[in-house]
């Protein structure tokens, strides 16, 4: 039980980081190489605004009201972005993109380096030590919390795009951004909103990590690891981010535990390799996207 | 050259990005002070040299130049940039008393990170720039390439927890010093300490199950140790659990340690790996004592474990007096020093190690001289005869076949009522760098 809860909860961190570079890739097309430094900004910054016990009991609204605020605010952040940045470069080449969240990435790692100057702390969350016994097996709350919130965040995303109107502008942009701009949807809007979207997932992810490890600048590395779990589901698909994380969580923690500590960290890696030689677009994505990439 | 309208703003932001890399990533702190002459430099004319420093006049002139590499603004800030902190404040110290020889020690700081390209490049800096010696450093594997460059220059090295063998006895590099050593960690010392600690916890023993990140030579670190306490102590092995430097989930790994739920947990690595393993182990329900290695995770980190999971059953081996201990009157010194002076960070462990190394440097300039240079500076490190037994429970010696010294341990444990590390036992192990350091070598 034990071991299948470290799978799953280890999956649903992978699957929400994923979702932050597949959303942002399925409307613009933009490989969006920042990510990582969207969650580690917002690690540091759950870990300065989020409020401490003494805070918490003073008054019990204010958790979840820094939560909102920073969700909010990272929404807030990615429409900014899309509109100063990425909006700009339009027509312009796809690398040209790419080196725009690759220049985000380097930005915002020296930022949060200027700022917390390498600090390695924990997000200040209630109940990390609180544990239940389930079927005979000591299981940890806040396991369940993240394998809970990896699958509302993926199942919310499901139905924003299959079911919401908005969702449906964001799929006619991304397979035909001439036809949908023709047919009245605006794409800054759609554009803008995504970008919003993922960096507000870049706030779970971090709240997500928050719950089992320091904030740190390491969280860049681990963030990197979501992105082969998107490659490994297909870039541009929602479908492809569950059976990709559960997959590279899975190897990840039989390796870690009864093979090789070491090995471990590489599992994900190694998993996008072989999948992109056997199927370079993904376990779900789609084949005509190679060539887009 | 123009530029397209359109990409302007990726200009923009790569020009951003390399001005905020470039402002967060190579802070100087260089410091000049005033002054006149103190003789001697050990812990007692020290504080006699601080007590007196109302009478005395600043000291002044040129000053000595020291280069001082550390960890400013990364990942293992925490670690290692409070002992450039704590060598600040004993030559902030030492200059208002009168300096060496009526000059003042400047440290000139440069943040490497812990980045080999800019470690060379700041040490060829800073030794193209004439200082005297270089010190500090971050970690292990970052460092030969800096040692390559202070040997093309002649500029001897100091640092403060080396585990390169260049400066290993019987026979160390000629520039190269060490104030600690992370193969203390599985020193003899340490093996005589452990039953020591926990002497009243486990009076027949018991299981130990050890932690180090992954690094070269890491992994011996517990092995060697585990096999060591086995062979000469009441104390079994349990498991070893090594996680990459990657790593930030650290789940998985801590998992077979619960599971096997040893008597107790040494916990060795750094910064947020150290915390990050007992943060995890605790949650994933351990409950058994931590024992921290304070050389690696100092008292500020202790605290942070502390304040995720609480106070209980938390214990540290340490070659150096902790800050916690507040009557012992070197401490005392360190303390009102940094409310004079300032830290960044709140002193801890590693603050008291920097002073030592503010010691260490400023007895060598005394013998060296009024008109001391870099060889002349080494050939008194090596005759370095320090008394610092408040600090580190026994005399540091170098000589021409030891660069490492002795060192002396002890241990504490958190006390859960007050927050504060209290001795959990009376005595300091020696450890004896001639002799602990060989085995340790011979496993790998």
């Amino acid at each position: 039980m034990t071991l299948l809860i470290d799978i799953l909860s280890l999956a649903a961190t992978y699957a929400v980081m994923a979702s932050g570079f597949v959303v942002v890739y399925r409307t613009s097309r933009v490989l969006n190489l920042a990510q990582p430094g969207f969650v580690l900004l917002a690690g540091y910054l759950a870990v300065d605004l989020l409020p401490d016990a003494a805070g918490r009991s003073a008054n019990p609204w204010v958790l979840p009201f820094a939560v909102v605020s920073l969700l909010l605010g990272g929404a807030a952040v990615g429409g900014l972005v899309y509109w100063a940045l990425i909006r700009p470069l339009a027509g312009q080449s796809r690398i040209s993109l790419i080196m725009m969240t690759l220049a985000m990435l380097f930005l915002l790692q020296a930022l949060t380096q200027y700022i917390w100057s390498g600090a390695n702390s924990f997000i200040p969350l209630p109940g990390n030590q609180t544990a239940l016994e389930l079927l005979g097996s000591r299981v940890r709350l806040f396991d369940l919390v993240a394998i809970g919130l990896g699958a509302l965040v993926l199942g919310l995303i499901g139905v924003l795009y299959s079911r919401s109107r908005f969702g449906i502008h964001m799929r006619a942009v991304a397979e035909n951004p001439a036809l949908a701009s023709r047919r009245g949807i605006d794409i800054d809007r759609v554009g803008a909103m995504s970008w919003a979207l993922a960096t507000s997932l870049a706030v779970v992810s971090a709240l997500l990590t928050g719950m089992q490890s320091p904030v740190s600048p390491l969280l860049i590395g681990a963030t990197l690891k979501g992105f082969s779990v998107a490659l490994v589901g297909g870039l541009d698909s929602l479908a492809g981010i569950a059976p990709a994380a559960l997959l590279i969580a899975l190897m990840e923690v039989l390796v870690i535990q009864f093979v090789d500590q070491q090995l471990g960290q590489t599992v994900p890696f190694v998993v996008m390799l072989a999948v992109l030689m056997l199927r370079p677009w993904g376990l779900r994505g789609t084949v005509e996207e190679l060539d887009r990439v | 050259m123009r530029t397209t309208p359109s990409l302007r703003p990726l200009l923009i932001l790569l020009v951003l990005a390399l001005v905020v890399s470039a402002c967060s990533g190579t802070e100087d702190a260089d410091l000049t002070e005033d002054g006149s002459t103190t003789e001697g430099a050990t812990a007692d004319e020290s504080s006699a040299a601080a007590d007196d420093s109302a009478q005395e006049a600043p000291a002044s002139g040129d000053p000595y130049r020291i280069g001082w590499l550390t960890d400013a603004s990364s990942v293992t800030r925490g670690t290692y940039f409070p002992e450039f902190e704590g060598a600040q404040l004993f030559v902030q110290q030492l200059n208002q008393a009168g300096g060496i020889h009526g000059r003042p020690i400047e440290l000139e700081m440069r943040d490497m990170q812990i980045d080999q390209e800019l470690a060379v490049t700041l040490s060829t800096e800073l030794v193209d720039s004439g200082v005297l010696m270089l010190a500090g450093g971050t970690i292990e594997g970052r460092m030969p390439p800096v040692f390559e460059v202070v040997r093309q220059a002649g500029v001897p090295f100091l640092t403060g927890h080396s585990a390169r063998p260049d400066m290993f006895p019987p026979e160390p590099d000629p520039l190269l010093f060490t104030v600690g050593n992370v193969f203390e960690a599985m020193s003899d010392a340490r093996v005589e300490l452990w039953p020591l600690v926990f002497g009243d916890e486990f009076p027949d023993g018991g299981t130990v199950s050890c932690y180090i990140h992954e690094g070269p030579a890491a992994f011996a670190v517990c092995e060697r140790w585990l096999e060591a306490l086995e062979a000469a102590t009441a104390w079994s092995a349990g498991s070893v659990i090594n996680a990459p430097l990657q790593t930030s989930d650290f789940s998985s790994f801590v998992q077979p340690l619960v599971d096997e739920d040893p008597d107790a947990f040494f916990d060795i690595s750094i910064a947020s790996h150290a915390i990050g393993v007992a943060v995890a182990a605790r949650n994933a329900g351990y409950a058994g004592p931590i024992a921290f290695s304070m050389t690696a995770t100092p008292e500020t980190d202790i605290q942070t474990v502390v304040e995720q999971v609480g106070p209980d059953n938390i214990w540290a081996l340490s070659n150096i007096t902790s800050i916690d201990e507040t009557d012992v009157p070197e401490i005392q010194q360190i303390l009102a020093s940094a409310e004079e002076f300032g830290t960044e960070i709140t002193p801890n462990s590693a603050t008291v190690n920097g002073w030592l190394m503010g010691m260490v440097i400023a007895d060598s300039l005394e013998r060296c001289g009024a008109d001391c240079d870099p060889a002349g500076l080494r050939d008194a490190l090596e005759t370095l005869d320090l008394d610092t037994v408040g600090l580190t429970g026994g005399p540091l010696r170098f000589s021409e076949t030891d660069h490492v010294g002795p060192r002396y341990w002890t241990g504490y444990r958190l006390n859960p009522d007050t927050g504060v590390l209290e001795r959990a036992i009376d005595t300091w192990v020696e450890f004896d760098s001639a002799t602990d350091l060989l085995s340790p070598l011979a496993t790998e």
